[in-house]
């Protein structure tokens, strides 16, 4: 199944890109795609999309076909999803 | 606010005159001016988009703004901080920013606080307005603020950017998310200095302005639960729904 990703922020700059299609074979959830996409890009998106200790940072703000879900969600993501990664931003 | 309108003191003919053009805005009116000038707003701090934000509310006749930043102005300021100009560069920001709002409006008052929000004046800061304008470059002010905000059951309105993009929403206590249901630990990654254009900061102020105005004034749809993304490199705007985390530590279930 493909699932595509829109990085945004300091997650886009950190990916070297704005959008990515991964095609996966098996089941996958969102917790379970920000561990992979972070291994794949290695430093420096792995440490802007995990935390120190284990698994997503919490403080993602990420949505799946515009539903905002939480960055530990088991919730098995679907064939042609859209997620969007909003990495945090303050800038004033 | 809800309080009636016959507790807000009338315009005087020298402000209806001046506030001609914003009076005609259907569901504002006089009634909506008058809320205005009863109000009062925190704005931290005062640079790219809490200048902008200042600016706005302060030609909207806002009655009372509590400008909060510390430090002096510098050169690598002026590319988006537009309250400042540069014979004011070595010299206190917020000295810069209040010279300049009171040339846009000289009927209001502005209190000029020459240091930035934190944990020893955030009660104090927040105590004194009716709505906080969060526009502060680093997490660590923006949870205070967030904390004192639902610790004092006032709304927030928060602004963000990085780069060309923008986000705003409005928190009001209780009824939506606030700013630690979406970020629950201080973002690791988060630098104060980040890249940026000034017209990325002037356009998300102006929106921020708006949703304070609309919040006081008691109009309109603000942002509520509703997070507006914004990204100027592709003009792509969007609207996300924002949830409560029922967990939260500042306005969860076992803070009410």
């Amino acid at each position: 199944m493909k699932i595509t990703i829109h990085y945004h922020a300091q997650s886009r700059l950190a990916a070297g890109r704005a959008l990515e299609v991964i095609d996966i074979v098996e089941s996958i959830t969102l917790k379970q795609l920000i561990c992979r996409v972070a291994d794949k890009h290695g430093q420096p998106l792995r440490a802007m999309l995990l935390s120190d200790v284990s698994g997503p940072n919490p403080s993602l703000l990420l949505f799946v076909d515009e539903e905002q879900v939480r960055s530990d969600s088991n919730r098995p993501l679907s064939d042609g999803a859209e997620v969007i990664i909003f990495s945090p931003i303050a800038g004033g | 606010m809800d309080i009636p309108s016959s507790e807000f003191k009338p315009l005087t003919p020298e402000e209806a005159a001046a506030y001609e053009w914003q009076l005609n805005v259907p569901d504002f009116g006089h009634e909506g001016q008058r809320r205005l000038k009863a109000a009062s707003v925190l704005v931290s701090r005062a640079g790219g988009a809490g200048g902008t934000v200042a600016q706005y509310l302060a030609v909207a006749g806002v009655g009372k703004i509590v400008l909060a930043h510390g430090g002096n102005l510098r050169p690598d300021d002026l590319n988006r901080q537009i309250l400042m100009a540069h014979d004011g560069i070595g010299k206190p920001r917020v000295d810069c920013a209040v010279r300049r709002l009171r040339e846009l409006n000289p009927r209001i008052e502005i209190e000029a606080v020459n240091e930035n929000v934190s944990e020893s004046n955030i009660a104090a800061l927040v105590g004194k307005a009716d709505l906080i304008a969060d526009c502060a470059p680093l997490f660590s002010e923006r949870l205070l603020m967030n904390r004192e905000s639902v610790r004092q059951r006032k709304p927030m309105v928060e602004c963000a950017m990085f780069e060309l993009e923008s986000h705003l929403t409005t928190f009001v206590p209780h009824q939506t998310p606030c700013l630690t249901c979406l970020y629950p630990v201080e973002p690791p990654a988060w630098r104060r200095k980040f890249p940026v254009f000034g017209a990325v900061a002037g356009m998300i102020g102006a929106l921020a302005a708006m949703e304070a105005i609309k919040v006081l004034a008691g109009f309109g749809e603000p942002l509520l639960g509703r997070l507006l993304t914004c990204d100027l490199r592709s003009m792509t705007f969007g609207t996300f729904k924002i949830h409560v985390n029922t967990t939260c530590a500042v306005c969860g279930e076992k803070t009410v």
